[in-house]
């Protein structure tokens, strides 16, 4: 079973994250403007907790002096060496093709049959009502590239 | 946010001397409640002058890791515990040499009296919050460096103190460390078998480059490597080196890589140009050899992992001379287990770069 | 890269006639036999030095310094002038083809100036057109000035070793034209500062950042012309640079400093004086000749007028920078400047010097020249990185810039250090599509001269910076003196890398006529 309810959607707003411990890999949940992102807490520089970084928006320029600070979108800075990710792809903004972190696929669903999965901590169970949504990870899932 | 306590420890058997860890004040009211009371109302009142640093938007919060921050909000490095947790236990750090970032060059060395008060009050700190409560844990002698005199009061000051295991400099002063006027620092610290180290930073009063200003902290950042160059070409062609054979320098946090460059240059010019320094007997590069030691961060990275590997063939004198650092707690940061990991170093060399030659150069007990 | 002891023996050029006369040009039978090998322990072979030193020129001879003193201030200006009417408002009196001076003294750019240019090569004063390089140069002597160069004991050498022939040509990136003294310039300065010189201690540029006595300043082989300071003199170029077998071309660099007067009108018109005798003195007599041009490199507006002035004069090929500035050259107040400079297809020259006031370390003042001529290589390192990091090659994609004389080796270090810098930094600089060192590679050169690695070391520098794109024959005439071109080049060199850094990449990157086209 590689489905884990993680929480509640109610319980992870906008800019928030969780951070969950999946099959023995911790493992950070993001809100990103309402829709969901998990990613390893591991950074594929040095190893560092990826996942306790600054969440923040894309920065680009079209010249020198311009500083477009995107609306939208999700960047993850390394608290270590503030290396940025991009929440959607798990691509650094370095060298994308070759440094990446593990991302995962994450659904909302309502509770029901397929959403029955105790998480997202060992120790708990988490209780799942059927008229709440969840954040589910997939980690056997693979993002699209 | 839990679970991080989980993670799982290093290997036991694996150690490291880390030659550079910042422990710092965790709040200006405790930097005051440092000073000796004669102090506090001139630091008040005047101790706020800025001496034009460089003052760069830094992309982190104090120039620290986002994570390093102690979980009562006190500065990053303040806290003897989290270091523990975060640095010193976590990879088994054997020994950690400590920096200080409370430094009267930053706050003030234009009043020497002042610049004074400030290091006898951070080297006192030092041995109460730091030294004493840990036994791994040594130290760096914050001195006033622009006042010869009141640095080399404190050094002997505290030098009896082995913890003290160095005298300690930043690479920005206002003049070059060649200069006669630093020689009595020099002196003294020879005196006292300590070696003088040279660390990323400070505030000198000039731009930060010879074109000026950079622009950006990328620039500042990466730029601290010509100072170090700056530097070592003024150590080696001043003759201090010479006077003192038994000086022993160290340079933290200015990287390695450009040493083989910048030594094959200083011995061509020698070539042509040695006799406007006669009073040097050798050539640069055997000073180099003799005298001074490296620490690794932040370690260039170059995209081909053996290309570092073969700086050190290039400049053979390096595998007695670089010694591992992880500038704990700031961004560039380099975690002990990785930074090195790809570079393919013979075992001999990496036990030299991850203890052998600090707990020498420092003569650190086993 | 042992520029300074060639392995092919080092008997002194024999003095010989008629410049033009002596042109070489390749000659494959006699290429073969050249060693293409750096020999590490000829270099710091002290005793050599010794055998080789000549005993210093007595400082008056380096510099002869016309008693400009004794000039009456009252005396009519035509009778200071001491070669040419500069108020001519006749073009063809001109010491440029083709720029005329206002009476106030301002040059006015005309569209004719060019005409004395035709295609790729400068029509001499007697109305013949000689080509600008040497591709079809007549090989007559070049056998014999081949062996005459070559010393005792070399031919031994050579018979022992691998040798690879080398068909190529030779551009010498860096050579110096040295501005003699203030005297040369008084034909091209307008009245006004003709009669600062002769009334107050104006001088032009007070100082060069190559002092005449300084060893560095002159190769114990450069020898020293009557008239001035070595590299003050055109036929000696020719005899010890451009007469060597080979030689197509070679860019001049000037280090007058112009940087050092602090007036900036006096600075724009010196530099404007030091370009029209660039261009009267060297490039129309000499057609083998491209040169870059100076600037008042501290007033970036004043820069900008005169590489529109002069820029698009076919024999200037760079923008001299002198290093050492008051402000990095990547800030935004110089990006005009290289995007004037970018738009004439000039390259930006960051060479040796730059005497600012300020002190050429960021720590203040070293002791000793030593550490100056050394901490060079550092303030290169510090422009590079403004140049890259203040995304000047982001705005200017055209632009390309020459590091000239201040060696190499560090680049590799420099820009492991400033990628993963970067890596962290990123959004601090987002205009920055690719790492920093990709800019380097893809916009910056470097002139070869002056060597300073060994063997061993010199190889992995050049294989981490991408050595054979990067660099350029320079042999940096008369702070250093090559006998043979061919032996600066690496080893391990294929042939392909060889053409590249004698000529191929220097003829790409200044637009250097055949075979590949003119400009």
């Amino acid at each position: 079973m590689t489905r884990h309810v993680v929480a509640r959607v109610g319980d992870v707003p906008p800019g928030s994250r969780v951070l969950v411990t999946l099959d023995g890999r911790e493992i950070g949940v993001f809100n990103v403007d309402g829709e969901f992102f998990a990613v390893r807490n591991r950074c594929p520089h040095q190893a560092g907790p990826l996942c306790e970084g600054i969440l923040t928006r894309p920065v680009s320029s079209t010249r020198p002096g311009e500083y477009a600070f995107t609306e939208e979108g999700g960047i993850l800075r390394c608290p270590w060496h503030q290396w940025e990710f991009d929440l959607a792809t798990g691509r650094s903004w370095c060298d994308p093709d070759r440094v990446r972190v593990r991302s995962y696929p994450v659904v909302v669903e309502r509770g029901g049959a397929d959403v029955r999965v105790p998480g997202p901590y060992t120790a708990e169970t988490f209780p799942v009502a059927v008229e709440d949504e969840y954040v589910v990870v997939d980690l056997g899932g693979r993002l699209p590239s | 946010m839990t679970a991080l306590e989980e993670r799982p420890a290093a290997p036991a058997r694996t150690t490291w001397i880390d030659c550079d860890v910042h422990i710092a004040m965790p709040s200006p009211a405790a930097l005051r409640e440092n000073l000796p009371e004669e102090w506090r109302e001139r630091h008040d009142r005047y101790g706020g002058n800025p001496f034009h640093a460089s003052l760069y938007p830094r992309m982190a919060l104090g120039a620290a890791r986002t994570d390093a921050w102690p979980p009562d909000g006190s500065a990053p490095g303040s806290s003897l515990p989290f270091l523990r947790e975060q640095l010193l236990d976590r990879w088994a750090i054997e020994y950690a040499v400590l920096g200080p970032i409370v430094r009267p060059d930053q706050a003030g060395m234009r009043n020497p009296g002042y610049a004074a008060a400030l290091a006898r009050a951070t080297n006192d700190w030092v041995v109460r919050e730091w030294l004493d409560p840990d036994p791994r844990l040594r130290s760096s002698i914050v001195v006033p460096v622009e006042d010869t005199e009141y640095a080399v009061a404190e050094i002997e000051r505290v030098a009896g103190d082995p913890r003290f295991v160095q005298v300690y400099l930043q690479i920005k002063t206002s003049a070059p460390l060649g200069n006669r006027r630093y020689w009595p620092i020099y002196e003294a610290a020879a005196a006292h078998d300590l070696p003088v180290s040279i660390h990323f930073g400070g505030v000198g009063g000039h731009p930060s480059t010879a074109a000026g200003w950079a622009s950006y902290y990328l620039e500042d950042h990466a730029g601290n490597a010509q100072t170090f160059q700056h530097q070592l070409v003024s150590l080696v062609c001043s003759g201090v080196l010479e006077r003192l054979p038994d000086l022993r320098i160290v340079l933290i946090e200015g990287g390695v890589a450009w040493a083989p460059a910048l030594v094959w240059r200083l011995d061509a010019a020698f070539e042509r140009m040695h006799d406007e320094v006669p009073h040097l007997t050798r050539r640069p590069s055997e000073y180099v050899a003799d005298h001074v030691w490296f620490t690794t961060q932040p370690v260039e990275e170059p995209p081909d992992p053996r290309s570092l590997a073969r700086v050190f063939d290039d400049l053979p004198c390096l595998r007695d001379r670089v010694m591992y650092s992880s500038d704990y707690p700031h961004w560039d940061f380099d975690a002990p287990d990785q930074v090195l990991r790809t570079v393919p170093l013979d075992a001999a060399l990496r036990a030299k770069i991850m203890t052998g030659n600090a707990r020498e150069l420092y003569r650190l007990p086993r | 890269m042992s520029a300074r002891r060639s392995s092919v023996g080092r008997a002194r050029p024999s003095r010989r006639g008629d410049s033009t006369a002596r042109r070489a040009r390749h000659d494959s039978s006699e290429r073969s036999d050249i060693p293409l090998r750096i020999d590490a322990t000829l270099r710091n072979d002290a005793t050599d030095m010794t055998e080789r030193n000549e005993p210093a020129e007595p400082m008056d001879r380096i510099e002869p310094v016309e008693p400009i003193d004794r000039i009456d201030p009252l005396l009519p200006m035509d009778r200071i002038e001491p070669v040419l009417p500069i108020e001519s408002s006749d073009p063809s009196r001109s010491p440029i083809p083709g720029v005329c001076r206002a009476a106030a003294g301002w040059i006015q750019p005309e569209k004719s100036r060019h005409a004395a240019y035709v295609d790729g090569a400068f029509a001499d004063r007697h109305g013949s057109v000689r080509h600008g390089l040497a591709s079809g140069v007549d090989a007559t002597d070049a056998g014999r000035t081949r062996r005459g160069r070559r010393g005792c004991g070399a031919r031994d050498r050579t018979a022992r070793r691998k040798v690879t022939p080398v068909p190529t040509p030779i551009v010498d990136a860096n050579v110096h034209a040295v501005v003699p003294s203030v005297t040369a310039l008084l034909p091209y300065l307008p009245a006004f500062w003709r009669e600062q010189v002769a009334t107050t201690a104006f001088r032009g540029a007070p100082e060069s950042a190559w002092p005449p006595g300084m060893p560095m300043s002159r190769h114990p082989d450069a020898r020293v012309p009557a008239s001035g300071p070595p590299g003050s003199d055109l036929a000696l170029l020719r005899e010890q640079v451009l007469d060597l077998p080979g030689i197509e071309s070679a860019v001049l660099q000037c280090a007058y400093a112009i940087e050092s007067i602090r007036n900036p009108d006096g600075a724009a018109a010196v530099a404007a004086a030091v370009n029209d005798w660039l261009v009267a003195e060297w490039l129309e007599p000499e057609p083998r000749l491209r040169a870059s041009m100076v600037v008042p490199s501290h007033t970036p507006g004043a820069a900008v007028a005169e590489i529109e002035r002069v820029g698009d004069h076919p024999g200037f090929v760079q923008v001299f920078l002198p290093i050492r500035s008051a402000m990095p050259y990547g800030r935004r107040e110089y990006h005009p400047l290289h995007a004037a400079a970018a738009e004439r297809g000039l390259v930006v020259g960051l060479g040796y010097g730059g005497l600012t006031g300020n002190a050429p370390t960021g720590v203040g003042w070293p002791t000793y020249l030593v550490e100056e001529f050394v901490g060079m290589a550092a303030v290169a390192q510090s422009q590079l990185m403004s140049l890259v990091v203040e995304g000047v090659f982001d705005a200017v994609p055209a632009l390309r810039a020459v590091v000239v004389e201040a060696g190499f080796t560090w680049l590799p270090a420099m820009l492991w250090r400033l990628d993963k810098n970067w890596k962290g930094l990123r959004r601090e600089v987002p205009w920055l599509r690719r790492a920093p060192s990709e800019y380097v590679r893809e916009h910056v050169r470097f002139t070869t001269g002056p060597a300073d690695a060994p063997a061993a070391g010199l190889r992995h520098v050049l294989d981490d910076m991408w050595g054979a794109e990067l660099l350029l024959y320079g042999s940096g005439y008369p702070h250093d003196v090559v006998a043979d071109p061919r032996a600066a080049v690496p080893a391990h060199f294929t042939d392909e890398e060889a053409t590249a850094m004698l000529s191929g990449t220097a003829r790409e990157l200044y637009g250097l006529g055949s075979p590949a086209g003119a400009r």
